[in-house]
């Protein structure tokens, strides 16, 4: 949502941080802690249970190590984590303790959250979200994969220099939170250095090697396109392609479909027309019996 | 969408927190959560072939509330079920410019009325509601019932639509769930650009607008209808099955299905394996086989995982050939005490290009790393390095930090990295990046936290670059 007015946006930030130090200033002044459920296994009963720290809230988070060892990793389990550790109002568990913080470790359930968490994680949460939400909210996704801070664990050192040598390393991992088209194309149409860029702001140097290598016979450019096409979105509109692709564009014009394209073409042309329609045209009979045949 | 004034600013973000402004004086059944995040980032975008930089002034406001009402009396051991409405809202304003290097003229991006220099995708004030949803947990049978905008993701991946999702575990073995909606994106209304599909560039622009960025299509509405089936049990099998079917004005988008297993037949070992296939062509969009051994302070684990480019089927980029990788992966780690953790491993890559009447190679890179923590006078070390050689060019780095407490609530971290600037697609990429940086975080209260960063970086492509960081974050529980 593009927003015309700064004053209506510097308003809107005052209110809402107001509201935000206003709830704060409440809930300090009541001398209130997050409030916790009780549960049987408290410091006072636990004799497992770590001493909490003298002013802190109290705690009856079970000892790490014992705690592992008393899962049984069963999925019926998973719905009865409050049994043992504190719950908040909200029916997550408490994981901000005095002493530390609550985490899954060893192998359960594949959940360790260990050094390498931030490349597993993925897998996990999407067989066993219900699993997550016993202690996170989607806050906590979204905050790396629909954030506006960099998290220097993921992209350390100057990223902005760094980025395009990994982006063409691991093409799919950068779209697990950046959109292609909009987010990656923004930045680069505002440096000038995409196909999208504002005329004037354009870069009048080229990015790509000479032409002779990027799309002569050498046809580099049909290399890198084929290893990191998510670049290639990043930067360029689909016009750009088509100008040499399209059906008929030029004597040299050259097929961008893969071997065997032909023998499901019907299929993805009743799917969806729209990307045909723009290398072969509007009639799309001619086509459809090229694929026929 | 452009608002029409102010007003309606305001009365959104009246009625977003009027909640809490309402429940100040009282005593109340519920539980009322907000936290607030406001945030200031100054830096400057270059790039060696660019006659532009874009100095990034960034102000984020972002507001989570969470209100959550138990709808039966609370009963130790057991689930109650519960009523719980969740919004969280993001306000981002940039307030810099894109400037011509060597000049002091400096120009609007957002501004349509200079043709010249309009970029149709800056946005410079954007307003995202990224939730907006009202649900019921813990429902008997494990039913949950959730209606809004929501964040909805299993095997195939993350989607955020405006609709509703239905989930129910009547057992332990057996759980299913759907979902039915509208993709948001950024032309929706309110809308964040994160998990569209990648392919086609939609922006909704005024009739001048649309002239001067002739590449941009209109919006369309995505429908998105999702399903998911697990069956097992965790110790011996259990595999899920996802449907994803995504459809907007032109045809379909996506029909993927996500198939995964995955095993705990003992405490110290997990198994797991994923699939993820687009229907439409049959093609493996990405897969993955993970296996993960721990026994007391050692673990070790393998992976192997493929990934392939796929895209919106309405797009011209979904009918180009496009490269798998695969990627092995093997590591191990040790906790010599509980003040020292050591830990590395190897990797492989290969990239598999599919070819029209070219032949190209495939590229083959490996690599390793390691890393350490280490508790020592006070200080938390971690050391965090890696290398790759082959195909992609020759790369390493390596990043040292150092966080210590200072007091009750103060904590800074100092921390510096080295990298190798590397890329063998274009010659100016070369050499080595060296970046610095201290921040300090003091905890006000339990949930009233101030940060400040600073960072230098020093490389052969842009040379110095500075960037600060001023952040406060507020939570507030009722």
């Amino acid at each position: 949502m593009n927003i015309t007015s700064r004053a209506g946006v510097a308003s809107a930030v005052a209110l809402l941080i107001a509201f935000a130090a206003y709830g704060g200033w409440i809930s300090a002044a009541r001398g209130q802690s997050r409030p916790t459920r009780p549960s049987p296994a408290s410091p006072a009963t636990g004799p497992a249970a770590p001493a909490p720290a003298p002013s802190a809230a109290p705690t009856n988070a079970p000892p790490a190590t014992p705690a592992i060892a008393a899962h049984t990793h069963t999925a019926a389990d998973t719905q009865r984590c409050a049994t043992c550790h504190d719950a908040l109002p909200d029916g997550r568990l408490r994981t901000r303790l005095p002493d530390r913080t609550l985490k899954p470790q060893g192998t359960w359930l594949g959940m360790g959250h260990d050094r390498d968490w931030l490349l597993r994680h993925r897998w996990v949460a999407a067989d066993n979200g219900s699993l997550c939400a016993k202690c996170h909210q989607e806050r906590d996704c979204t905050r790396c994969h629909d954030g506006r801070e960099r998290p220097r664990a993921i992209h350390p050192n100057d990223w902005l220099t760094l980025h395009p040598q990994q982006a063409r390393r691991s093409p799919t991992e950068c779209q697990g939170c950046h959109s292609l088209q909009n987010v990656c194309a923004e930045c680069h149409a505002r440096l000038g250095i995409s196909q999208v860029s504002a005329p004037e702001v354009r870069s009048g140097r080229r990015v790509h090697p000479p032409a002779e290598t990027w799309t002569g016979a050498i046809n580099q450019h049909g290399r890198e396109a084929s290893r990191s096409l998510s670049a290639c979105v990043s930067c360029h509109a689909e016009q750009d392609c088509v100008r040499c692709h399209a059906s008929g564009a030029s004597a040299a014009t050259r097929s961008p479909h893969p071997a065997g394209f032909r023998g499901n073409c019907t299929a993805l042309l009743d799917a969806n027309p729209r990307a045909c329609r723009l290398c072969h045209g509007d009639d799309l009979g001619p086509l459809r019996a090229s694929c026929a045949r | 969408m452009k608002l029409l004034g102010v007003r309606r600013w305001l009365l959104a973000a009246l009625v977003l927190t009027a909640p809490v402004h309402t429940t100040s004086g009282t005593a109340h059944a519920y539980d009322v959560q907000l936290q607030a995040e406001t945030l200031f980032r100054a830096y400057e975008v270059r790039a060696p072939a660019t006659s532009t930089s874009w100095e990034r002034r960034r102000l984020i406001q972002e507001v989570d509330l969470r209100l959550t009402e138990p709808l039966a009396q609370e009963v130790h051991g057991k689930l109650t079920p519960r009523l719980r409405v969740v919004v969280q809202l993001r306000l981002s304003q940039e307030v810099g410019n894109t400037c011509f290097v060597g000049s002091e003229r400096c120009v609007d991006a957002g501004d349509s009325r200079a043709a010249s220099t309009y970029q149709a995708l800056a946005q410079d004030g954007v307003l995202d509601a990224m939730l907006a949803y009202a649900e019921a947990v813990d429902l008997p049978a494990g039913l949950e019932l959730r209606a809004g905008r929501l964040l909805w993701f299993d095997p195939v991946g993350f989607a955020r639509l405006d609709g509703a999702n239905a989930s129910v575990a009547p057992t332990s073995w057996l759980s299913l769930a759907a979902v039915a909606g509208v993709q948001v994106r950024a032309t929706s209304v309110a809308g964040t650009s994160a998990f569209e599909p990648p392919g086609v560039l939609r922006l909704k622009l005024s009739e001048r607008e649309a002239l001067l960025a002739s590449n941009v299509s209109p919006p369309s509405t995505t429908r998105v209808l999702g399903a998911s089936l697990e069956v097992g049990e965790e110790q011996l099998l259990r595999g899920q099955v996802s449907i994803r079917d995504v459809q907007d004005e032109g045809g379909l988008v996506m029909r993927r299905v996500g198939l995964s297993l995955r095993s705990s037949p003992h405490p110290s070992l997990h198994f797991s394996s994923h699939a993820v296939i687009d229907v439409a062509d049959l093609a493996l969009a990405l897969g993955s086989v993970h296996a993960h051994w721990q026994h007391d302070a050692l673990s070790v684990r393998s992976s192997l995982e493929v990934r392939r480019p796929r895209f919106d089927l309405g797009s011209i980029w979904a009918y180009f050939p496009t490269s798998t990788v695969e990627q092995v992966e093997s590591g191990v780690s040790a906790k010599l005490s509980p003040q020292a953790e050591v830990g590395g491993g190897l990797r492989g890559r290969r990239t598999k290009h599919r070819t029209l009447n070219d032949t190209f190679a495939d590229d083959y890179d490996a690599g390793t790393f390691a890393f350490t923590t280490l508790r020592v006078i006070g200080m938390d070390l971690t050391a965090d390095g890696y290398l790759w050689f082959g195909d992609l060019g020759d790369l390493g780095g390596l990043d040292v930090y150092a966080t210590r407490r200072v007091g009750s609530s103060l904590e800074v971290q100092l921390g510096t990295s080295l990298q190798r600037v590397n890329d063998s697609a274009s010659a100016s990429y070369d050499g080595l990046s060296l970046s610095e940086w201290i921040r300090a975080s003091w905890g006000i209260t339990e949930y009233t936290r101030a940060a400040l960063e600073l960072n230098h970086a020093y490389n052969g492509v842009v040379a110095h670059r500075f960037s600060a960081l001023a952040s406060l974050q507020v939570g507030a529980w009722r």
